[in-house]
């Protein structure tokens, strides 16, 4: 404490941070804790349906954590440290399922391979039915692997390649390499992006609503709670509930994780090429890889099919009518694009500065603060939204119908994804160079902003586009805070496919999706070439 | 766009810290700069057009609607020239109990006066939970409504009746269930035959209204609790999935995921007009309906205005509006149906008891549950 005194302004940014979180997070969560009786608690073992619902959570969230940060390595290490051909076609491939809007997607996996899927009946022939829990594995599979991805590629990225040859000069083999020097330093990694993975699994909704059938879990429960009787009550005793696996996960990363640590970025120059890697290595990853796009590819060709065709799912003659609703709801697409662009500017700054603080500084409430920032994606959207409803559409802090109210929630909502991004990476800079500038005589400020920072930069852009992309895509937080005056996009993709137009949401899907790619390009131009986005 | 990983690669980590030494240079110093200066510039672009969102409005009233999009701004259109008054659609998605829990989350400040939409048993919820403000429109007794329509207690008017409907894959059931002999179903018995195996759609009354008609119209129609469930139990054989919302079948249906879905007609039949969904509709024998209501929210800012607005409700003028859009049938004799609708005489109605269902229906979604499974 006295060493804070020492530095108002370390102690100033903990506190804005502090109290950002407070309002932010912790007391629009808390609002919506606080909404149901004990007794409403009380009931819940009673509840058939809501114990279902958890099982069905815990059971999906073993089983596509545990795949999508499989296939989020393999691709991963496949980019990072073997020479596999067509690496930025794959990789764009690869990261497409991070703009994908809930529901409209998983809409076109039963399309593709449904009873009458295009693939599974018109190609194969069978009626192969998708719909179910192997069903909702795979597009959670697909949906959440490149988050995984983005994590891991950055933190194997860093480990020097001299280590490697270290290890080979050594007499160790390809295997032998990889199990006791690359893996190892890349267990942080592993570990923050399968937490990562498993948070985003717990709180997911657009996949299971569309795709799970009968296998409800806790966020459906919640949302059908919500949507069909209006039981705001029922809503926040079943997302308080899924608050208590995502309070576990954070114990279980935190003690697996931290109980090693590994430096890589020393300060000493290496630029050494990565090593060869075996022919029997490299093209199994690089056909595991292709599979897994055409996949994905798959799935895009589903939606595009359904904007440029008459009716989406049975009669495919093109079509661009669907393209005037589109443009009759060019409102809601420049309120998508400027409010994630706003919320995705700060969401990254904040994310980042808190990163650094706590994994840089030591202060009292350390482990709180790391607590709050992952808390966000734990917490479904729709329970964030009833929060933010409860909590600021009434004196003192009166935001209804605003822009602001929707910017903030996408704020921080998306706060988790930067700050694990920044932690990711904090851990691989040696805290000597930062101690090195201190001992120069450098305060903390001059010390981030001259070493930190920089080195950080990758890591505020990483944050800045998956935020961006986030907020953009975010459908269940802003449900509840949207009205004529800042609807957004994925509302009224919402709105058309619940009045049947869905081949008008296909359309103003596939047009969220360019524009924000083209946001995203724009953005780049802007900043230079050195931006390089989705490099973490 | 995206950035080529070789070059990443390549430069390994230790660059990282080169590009740090660069940056002492002038030159990517100014470079850094340029960056903020770029970044304030489009910052402070976004923030303008943000402005323009969030005014609040000036409307003389303003509504909540659980409908359609073109039918409540047409009605809005329609009241504004009978009235004068101007009303603003805050709120506009076909999910009654999304707009329920928006009006229940915002219940400390309320903005809304109207509820429009989602069928009766919804509105008597937020009722008895004290977020409506009750009112009898005066309209009732001039134009002779039925007073089954209206509720007993005051809350909320019924302005439109929307009946259940089957509805068909026609080129799967051609292809598949005409083969063997079978015809388009015309009752709820038609669907427990057992060709259509894994192929029917329902939805889940744990989640929707609309399947709690359907449930009760089963016990109504074969008149006892007991009879009703033990359809629903031989229905459950054939059912693939229980939706949760009530109109859940429809896309997958028209899609082929399963050959026989139960939905709202309405809803059914303005969907297959939008985008000429391949199915066939059909209104069973002993059909179900819904009421459709509106109610005043309580602590109105306009009540006066919603008043009015629900008085006009109950007026040909909406009423012909949303039997053309949402082709729901209206509450009043004598309005002009929509084509393609069959008269509301016309179909068979089961002689629907809502007294008991409001009674039991704890009990019977819990059966319900026990029965299927699901």
């Amino acid at each position: 404490v006295r060493r804070l005194l020492r530095e108002p302004l370390l102690l100033v940014a903990l506190g804005g941070i502090g109290v950002l979180l407070g309002c932010f997070v912790v007391y629009p969560i808390l609002r919506v804790l606080w909404y149901p009786s004990l007794r409403d608690f009380w009931t819940f073992p009673a509840n058939a349906r809501y114990v279902a619902a958890t099982l069905h959570t815990l059971l999906i969230m073993v089983l596509s954590t545990t795949s999508a940060t499989l296939v989020g390595f393999l691709f991963a290490y496949s980019f990072t440290r073997t020479s596999i051909p067509a690496k930025g076609i794959l990789r764009t491939v690869a990261l497409l399922p991070l703009f994908s809007p809930p529901f409209m997607i998983a809409f076109s996996y039963l399309l593709m391979f449904g009873r009458n899927g295009l693939v599974s009946y018109s190609l194969l022939g069978t009626r192969y039915d998708i719909i179910g829990w192997h069903g909702l594995w795979l597009s959670e599979t697909i949906a959440f692997f490149p988050i995984a991805l983005l994590v891991m590629e950055g933190v194997l990225q860093s480990i020097a390649p001299s280590v490697e040859y270290a290890a080979r000069n050594l007499g160790a083999g390809g295997w032998q390499v990889f199990r006791t020097v690359v893996f190892p330093l890349a267990r942080p990694g592993v570990a923050g992006a399968a937490l990562l993975v498993a948070i985003y699994v717990l709180a997911d909704f657009g996949n299971p609503i569309m795709i799970a059938g009968s296998f409800t879990v806790l966020p459906t429960e919640a949302w059908a709670r919500i949507s069909g009787w209006g039981d705001v009550t029922g809503a926040a005793v079943l997302s308080s509930i899924l608050l208590i696996p995502a309070f576990g996960l954070f114990l279980l990363q935190r003690y697996w994780v931290a109980r090693r640590q590994y430096v890589t970025v020393t300060g000493k120059v290496t630029a050494l090429a990565i090593p060869r890697t075996a022919w029997y290595v490299k093209w199994p990853l690089f056909g595991a890889c292709v599979f897994t796009c055409l996949l994905i590819l798959c799935v895009f060709v589903g939606l595009f099919a359904g904007a440029f065709s008459r009716g989406w799912g049975f009669d495919y003659t093109p079509t661009l009518r669907h393209w005037r609703d589109v443009l009759a709801n060019g409102q809601a697409l420049v309120h998508s694009l400027s409010f994630a662009g706003l919320a995705a500017t700060a969401s990254a700054a904040l994310s980042v500065l808190t990163a650094y603080l706590v994994s840089r500084k030591s202060f009292p409430g350390r482990g709180a603060l790391d607590f709050f920032s992952i808390l966000p994606a734990a917490v479904p959207g729709v329970v964030f939204g009833i929060g933010y409803s409860l909590a600021f559409t009434s004196p003192p802090l009166d935001l209804y119908g605003t822009a602001a109210i929707v910017i903030l929630s996408m704020i921080f909502w998306n706060i988790p994804m930067g700050y694990q991004t920044g932690i990711g990476q904090l851990k691989q800079i040696a805290p000597s160079l930062g101690e090195a500038a201190a001992n120069l005589g450098a305060g903390s400020l001059r010390t981030f902003w001259d070493i930190e920072l920089p080195l950080l930069r990758s890591s505020l852009l990483a944050a800045f586009v998956v935020s961006f992309i986030r907020a953009v895509t975010t459908l269940s937080v802003i449900v509840f805070l949207v009205t004529s005056t800042n609807v957004v996009a994925t509302f009224t993709i919402l709105n058309l496919a619940n009045d049947g137009y869905r081949g008008a949401a296909a359309a103003l899907t596939t047009a969220l999706l360019v524009l924000s790619g083209a946001v995203l390009a724009v953005s780049r131009l802007l900043f230079g070439r050195r931006m390089e986005l989705f490099r973490i | 766009m995206l950035a080529r990983p070789e070059e990443g690669v390549r430069c390994g980590a230790g660059s990282r810290i080169t590009g740090k030494e660069e940056g002492g240079t002038p030159d990517s110093g100014s470079s850094r700069r340029n960056a903020m200066k770029r970044t304030l510039m489009l910052v402070s672009v976004l923030v303008v057009v943000l402005l323009g969102a969030g005014v609040a409005s000036a409307a003389d009233l303003v509504i909540y609607a659980a409908l359609d999009k073109k039918t409540i701004e047409e009605i809005a259109q329609a009241f504004k020239q009978a009235t004068g008054l101007s009303a603003e659609i805050a709120l506009q998605i076909e999910q009654a109990g999304t707009v329920a829990s928006r009006i229940k989350t915002e219940a400390a400040t309320p903005r809304a006066d109207i509820f429009i939409g989602g069928n009766s048993s919804i509105h008597d919820g937020l009722a008895q939970e004290g977020f409506l403000q009750k009112y009898v429109s005066p309209e009732v007794a001039k134009a002779g409504i039925d007073k089954k329509y209206m509720d007993p207690n005051g809350y909320w008017s019924g302005w439109y009746l929307g009946a259940l409907a089957i509805l068909v894959n026609e080129k799967r059931f051609q292809a598949e269930i005409a083969p063997k002999g079978i015809k388009l179903p015309s009752t709820w018995d038609d669907l427990l035959n057992p060709a259509y195996k894994g192929e029917v759609i329902a939805a889940n009354p744990a989640t929707t209204g609309g399947a709690v008609i359907f449930m009760a119209t089963q016990i109504f129609r074969l008149g006892s609790v007991d009879k009703g469930f033990q359809y629903i139990a031989e229905l459950n054989k054939n059912v693939s999935q229980y939706t949760p919302g009530a109109n859940g079948s429809i896309p997958l249906v028209a899609q082929g995921q399963a050959i026989v879905g139960i939905a709202w007609g309405h809803d059914l039949i303005r969907q297959k007009r939008a985008e000429n969904l391949p199915v066939a509709v059909i209104f069973p024998k002993d059909d179900g309906y819904e009421i459709g209501a509106v109610s005043i929210i309580k602590g109105a800012p306009h009540l006066s205005a919603a008043q009015k607005f629900v008085d006009f409700m109950l007026t040909p003028t909406p009423e012909e509006i949303n039997a053309k859009n949402g082709l729901r049938y209206p509450v009043r004799k004598g309005v002009k149906l929509p084509e393609g609708m069959p008269a509301f005489e016309s179909i068979q109605f089961v002689n629907y008891n809502q007294a008991e269902v409001n009674k039991n229906l704890e009990a019977w979604k819990k059966r319900w549950a026990e029965v299927t499974g699901r």
